[in-house]
Formats: C-alpha cells, structure tokens, sequence
C-alpha cells in the first residue's frame, strides 16, 4: 500500500491546489520552461510516485548565489514587496553571503514553485503550511507577529462583510445572492469561513459565490458599489484599507460575528499568523541564520516574528474540511480495505456477479413468457376469427335455408292449386283454354321453386370432415375463448372430461362452434337478466352406447315452456336482438357430425344442452 | 285413380295443406287434413289402410318422429314423406324406414299420383299381410304343419307319411285350412303361406 500512499502525496495529486502559473511572475522564455520542466517533473512523479521529498538538487543557488523568497501576495505583487521589502533587507543586511530576493506570488504559483525548487524560503499563511510543509519537507523557522492583536498564534481569520445599510442580519439571508471571495483555497478567506458557513447550516451551494483571485482589495470594492451582497475577507483587512484612506470603516459590518480579533472584524476563530520556512534544500547554516534574523527583528516600524506556532488547529480544520494532504482520500482508504479483506471482496464480487447473472436469466424468462404468452393470445384471436366466420357462414346458410322453406311454401300452394284447377277442368271441360295457362302457372311455380333450391344447394357447404376431436382440448379452448366476457360478468364456468383423453368421432370446428353458441346463449341470458352463477360443461362416456355426452349446464334460469317446446324454430329468439339461430344451427352443425343435441331444463333453475357424439376410439391421432 | 284409398296430409302450413287438398281431390281422393303430427297420431285410425303424406318440417312432432311412431305401431299406412328441403340425409333416414318415396316441394300433379299410387299398393299389401297371420293366428298347429307342407308343393301322401298321420285326415285339415286362410284353393294357400315367410 506504500505505493498509493505516495502517490496521494505527490503534489500531482490529492492537495486540492490548481497547478497555474500565475502570470504576476516574471515572464519571458524561461517561464515556458520552467512549465514544461515542472509538468515532467509533476509526471515522473506521479509515475514513479516514491519520493516524499521532491524537487531538484538545488545546492547551486545557496551560499554566494541569490536566495528567493517565496511570499503570498494577497494584495498584489506591489503592495507585497512594499510590505515586506524591510524584512529581506534585514536579511540582506545580516547574512552577507546570501542576496535574498523576494518573488510575490498568488495561492497556485506558490505551490507551483515549491514544487519545481524554483524558491527556496517561503513566507505564507499557515494554511498553505498545513498543505504543502509535511509533502515538501518544509523547515518552519518564525511566525509572524504583526497584527494588531501582537499575537502569533491568533493572528488570522476570516469575516463577511455586508454594507452597513443592508437588510442582512443573518448570512443565512444570504442565500441566491451574490458573495465574494479570494479563492476556494484561500485560507484567511473562503476557506476558513466554511466550517462556520456549514456549522450555521448554510450550503454554500445556496449562495452565488464568485471567486475573484488577489488583489483582496478588489472584493471589498465590489461590495462597496454594490456588484456583491457581501465579501469574504481575511480580518483586518478592511481596517487597514481604512487606514490607509482606500474604504470608510463604518460603511461595513460583519454577518456571523466572534466579537473581533485584535480590533477587526471577525466571523471565525483566530488561527496563527503566517510563518516563515526554509525549503529542504536549504543548508542548515543558512536556514538557523534566517531564523536568528527575523527573531531579533524587534523595532516597531519592521515586522515582528516569534518562533514557530504549531499548526495544529490548522490541521484539525483541515481534516474537518477532509483537506489534510495526509489523509488518504477515501476511495485509496476503500481500496486499502478491498485488498486486505481479498476474500470477503471477492465473495462479494461473486455474489454480485452471481445476481446479475440471475437477474439476466430472470429477465430472459419473463421474456419468454411474455413471448410464449403472446403467441397463445395470437393463436386464440385466429381461433376466434375462424369460428367467428364459421358462424357467420351457418348464419347466412341458415337464413338462407329459412327463406327457401318459407318462400317455397307458397309456391307450393300456387303449383298445387293450378294443378289441382287443371285436373278438374280436365275433365268438365276438356277442351278450355284455361288449361294451358293452368299448367304453365304449375310449371312456372316449380320453377321458381327449383332456383331457390339450386341457390341453396349452393349455400349449402360441404359435409364436414370428421375427425378425432379429443374433448380436454376442445373444452379447454371453447373456454379459453369465452374467457374475457366471463370474467366481465363474473361468471364461474368450469368444465371437466371423463376419462381425461376421452375423444369424439367429430368436426373440431363445428364442435367449437356449438360450444361457443351455448356458453354464448348461457352468457346472453345472464346478462339480460344483470346476474352471476355459473355454467359447467362435463364430457362423459356412455360405455353403453360408445358415444360421447357432452352436457353444458347454467344457473341462469332455464328455457320458458314455450320455447322448450319449439326449440329449434328459427327466428324466433327470446332476446331483444341476435336471430335466435344459435340452436337452430346448433342442431344442423350436430346433424351434420352425425350427432344430435336435446335441450332441456334441470331441477336447479337452468338450462340444461346435452351433445351427443359418437366417441373415438382410435388411440392415436389420425 | 283407380283403387284408391283414403289420402291422410298431415302438414302445419294451413295454406300450403289447403292447395294440396285441392289438388288432391282433382284426383278424386279422400283426403283428412291434420295441422300437426300430434293430431294425426291421436285421431286417425292407424290400422285402416290408408296413404299418409307426411310434412317433414313440423313444430312439435316432426315428420322423422311421426314416422317413427307409425313403424312402431305397424301401421297399415303407405307413407309419403313432403320435404320443403331436399335434404338427402333425411331422404335416405326416412326411405331406410320405409317410406314409399320423398317428394319436394312444390310438387307437381304427375309425381304425387304416382307416390300415391305405391302408397295404396304398400297399404293394401300391408293390410294384406296382416289378414293372412291373422287367420294364420287361428290356426292350430297341426293345420299350421300342413299349411307349410301345402306351401312346400308336397302332396297329401307325402304329408301323411311325413306327418305319420292318414291319407284322409291330411285331406280333412287341408280342406279346414284353406277355408279358415280364405284361400280359393290349395294354391292360393301356397301363394298365401309363401307371403308370410
């Protein structure tokens, strides 16, 4: 694991800093290079990946030849070198062999220089310490005491500055409006105002924060003209502002106030004040005579220093924010786990797999039934349209027989009237001239009669083939097709056959048709009448007479006397509408088969049809 | 027509009964009209030889079980079956049970002339038949032997031998046979006899 730990301390990596060279540095050819020199660097080292202590043998620029000071420019690079140019004089002055040379530099260029050895002492605050002093091997030699407060150790914080004129008496007010602020990594900023943002439980989310970068003076103008709601600013800043003539004190007040530090507005604790540090390339020589410089630095008009505070807090704050360079970051600290518990993870990498695995073969399944499912929806609607046409059909043939019989009737009378008109005068008067037209009205009649028996023979279809219809099947698919309206009107149909592989010498079609008129008629009368019951069909052998009964049975009140009496008389039905040709082409589709039909009542109230059919006694399917 | 015997119509259409009675008695026939199978079984006089013309399409009693009825009454009745319908399924039932013939309607004057004629010829026939066993019931069965040697051309000797009976009584039970037969003679008996096997 020694290896991912590295690599998460490697500065390519884990430290939440943008690697930007920020251009208030010294420009010109040497910066391209000292770029791509750093990014090779920055890759070796991501790759290689082992060392704590990067940067390049740097024992050149020591001793004789110019010694750079890294120094965080919150304010610009001019205002830094004002600010600390009596501080690197002092130096200059003391150590005699070194020329120290200040290099102002923004959050980004900072780490960006440690990183490629381009300094080798760095004057910064104590958060850019906590980050970069243990990865770097950082030497802390002094912290500063310069504030107000003349305290090292609470020197620095942040605050959120509103106009003194706005309506904002809690930051929670803030929400959706516009905030402003150094950087996300600004540590007398944005960064240590946070922990105070979230522990008031304020998302930072909600609030439309801008980050402007240095100079900090900018944010507090943009507060004053109004372009911000409010400013996140290190303490003591608008108060040296205002000394300084730049900003009205009184103009401004803080939201989330600790009481001031030192004088200043405050909106959090008090952390140490910046410090002073030596890069590990520095000779020890060099780095304890710095240190002895700016400790005896004491005259009020230079800057103070006392030795190095701990930074502790400042770590603790980090951890909270989960900043810490020395955490691993939780997705390292998941693998670490994986890895150690191998076989734990691997069971539950089986299992994992084993239940995607079942769901696939899940899914495939459902799918299967669906498909299995839809083809048997698809067979039933052609089985229903077959029967539907097949009715039709013995409707029409049906209607068309009755119309034949009916007509014919008449034409009956008429040819045997004029028949019966020519043989009486016949014989009284032999000679009339009626006679002829007498027997041409009978032939005529006759005529008329044979046309509509040719149109019926032609009607007619021809005898159904009669086959082996084994009756479980049968049953289970004239049930399969009712199936939709008797769930619609709540009706029991249940059907059983005895002995199960019981078979009937048939027309399977026909048979489905007259099941389908019965259970239809069954289905009709109950719902004339808006009731529910039930309807049972049972096949059984008749041993006696090798034939087969097929009885189909409702509880919907059965046939009137009347109609028992004349059942099969068409058109003549009891309902509103239909033609009442169910039974009637029941019957003749039973003739047909060589079977026969008898409609009756039961004692329970309720129609009773009884089918008989020869049964089949093949044990195969033909 | 000569030899006719009286003509039974049974048939629900009124109408189409009413032409056919017309018709009928052009041909100078007895005709009883009966609306409905029912009314023909209960009214008419089933062993008095007589046609019947027989409307298959009936409510109630249809013409299938009318005949059926009749078949197993022994009818002395010669059935003609009227069909409005051709069917041949229902032709063939009706001629397998002994129907004279099937006719469709409309039918002409010529045809039902003819199916009549048979039908009175069937009903004679079978009035005849019905005649012969029952004089041959009251024969005893002595005069029922030798009624079937008559029949078989034996001559009285052979009967007697046959029989181990005399000559002369074989000649007195011959003689009561033939009278209680209605028989002109011993030939006619033959002819009789021959009838009922």
């Amino acid at each position: 694991m020694t290896r991912l730990r590295n690599k998460t301390l490697s500065p390519s990596s884990g430290l939440g800093v943008p690697r930007r060279i920020v251009e208030n540095h010294k420009a010109g050819t040497a910066l391209i290079w000292n770029k791509v020199f750093a990014a090779l660097i920055l890759i070796s080292h991501g790759l290689a990946a082992a060392q704590t202590t990067p940067g390049p043998d740097p024992a050149a620029r020591v001793d004789g030849g110019p010694v750079v000071v890294g120094i965080l420019a919150p304010r610009g690079e001019a205002h830094t070198l004002a600010r600390w140019q009596s501080t690197l004089a002092a130096l200059d002055e003391a150590i005699p062999r070194a020329a120290f040379e200040p290099r102002a530099l923004t959050l980004d260029g900072i780490a960006e220089a440690i990183a490629e050895g381009d300094i080798d002492f760095v004057l910064t605050n104590p958060g850019q310490f906590v980050l970069l002093g243990t990865p770097y091997a950082l030497s802390w030699l002094a912290t500063l005491r310069s504030n107000p407060a003349d305290s090292a150790r609470e020197a620095l914080g942040s605050v959120l500055l509103v106009r003194e004129d706005a309506p904002y008496t809690s930051a929670r007010q803030l929400a959706g409006k516009r905030v402003v602020a150094v950087h996300e990594q600004a540590f007398g900023g944005y960064l240590l105002l946070l922990p105070q943002l979230e522990s008031a439980g304020i998302n930072p989310g909600e609030l439309d924060l801008a980050f402007l970068g240095y100079p900090v003076d900018a944010l507090l103008y943009q507060l004053r003209d109004g372009q911000a709601e409010a400013a996140i600013m290190p303490v003591c800043m608008l108060e040296q502002m205002a000394a300084e003539g730049l900003v009205a004190r009184e103009d401004y007040r803080a939201l989330m106030s600790t009481g001031g530090l030192g004088g200043c507005l405050a909106s959090t604790p008090a952390y140490p004040d910046w410090t002073f540090a030596a890069l590990p390339h520095v000779s020890e020589g060099l780095a304890a005579d710095v240190a002895r410089v700016l400790l005896d630095m004491d005259s009020p008009d230079t800057t103070r220093w006392s030795a190095p505070v701990s930074a502790a807090r400042v770590a603790t704050l980090f951890d909270d924010l989960r900043l810490h360079p020395l955490q691993e970051p939780l997705l390292d600290r998941l693998a670490d786990t994986l890895r150690r518990y191998w076989h734990y993870t691997l069971a539950v990498a089986l299992l994992l797999v084993g239940a995607l695995l079942y769901h696939a073969w899940i899914q495939r399944q459902a799918y299967r039934h669906s498909r299995a499912l839809q083809s048997t929806q698809l067979a039933l609607r052609e089985r229903e349209r077959e029967l539907a046409s097949a009715q039709s059909l013995s409707v029409s043939g049906e209607l068309a027989a009755t119309l034949a019989h009916e007509l014919n009737q008449p034409l009956a009378a008429i040819r045997h009237y004029a028949e019966g008109g020519r043989l009486r005068l016949e014989r009284q008067t032999p000679d009339s001239p009626l006679l002829e037209p007498l027997s041409r009205i009978g032939k005529e009649a006759a005529r008329g009669a044979g046309i509509i028996e040719q149109a019926r023979q032609w009607i007619r279809r021809e005898p159904p083939e009669i086959q082996r219809v084994p009756l479980d099947d049968l049953l289970r698919e004239a049930v399969a097709l009712a199936e939709p309206r008797v769930r619609r009107l709540d009706i029991a149909l249940d059907w059983q056959v005895r002995p199960a592989d019981l078979a009937a010498c048939g027309n399977r079609l026909a048979m489905e048709q007259v099941l389908g008129n019965l259970i239809n008629n069954s289905l009709d009368a109950f719902e004339a009448d808006a009731r529910s019951g039930w309807i049972r069909i049972a096949a059984d052998f008749n041993a006696e007479t090798a034939q087969v009964t097929i009885t189909v049975a409702d509880s919907a009140g059965g046939f009137d006397t009347e109609r028992l009496s004349q059942p099969f008389t068409p058109l003549d039905s009891s309902r509103a509408e239909g033609l009442g040709l169910g039974l009637v082409i029941s019957r003749r589709l039973m003739q047909r088969q060589r079977g026969s039909i008898e409609i009756g009542n039961h004692a329970r109230g309720g129609a009773e049809i009884r089918l008989t059919l020869p049964a089949s006694t093949e044990d195969a399917n033909p | 027509m000569i030899d006719a015997l009286p003509v039974h119509l049974v048939d629900d259409d009124a109408g189409v009964a009413e032409a056919c009675r017309y018709l009928l008695e052009g041909l100078d026939l007895e005709v009883t009209y009966w609306p409905g199978g029912e009314d023909f079984l209960a009214g008419a006089d089933l062993q008095d030889p007589a046609a019947v013309i027989l409307d298959m399409r009936m409510p109630g009693l249809d013409g299938t079980a009318v005949h059926e009825r009749l078949q197993a009454e022994n009818a002395c009745l010669g059935v003609v079956i009227l069909t409005g319908h051709g069917d041949v399924d229902l032709a063939v039932d009706a001629m397998k049970r002994g129907a004279v013939d099937f006719l469709q309607k409309p039918v002409g004057a010529d045809a039902l002339q003819h199916a009549l004629a048979t039908a009175f010829e069937r009903a004679r026939a079978h009035a005849a038949r019905r005649d012969i066993l029952a004089r041959a019931g009251q024969l005893s069965d002595r005069e029922r032997e030798i009624a079937r040697c008559v029949s078989e051309g034996m001559t009285n000797r052979a009967i007697a031998e046959a029989l181990h009976i005399a000559v002369r009584t074989v000649e007195v039970h011959r003689a009561r046979v033939v009278e209680k037969m209605g028989a002109a003679n011993s030939a006619e008996l033959a002819a009789l006899w021959q009838r009922l096997d």
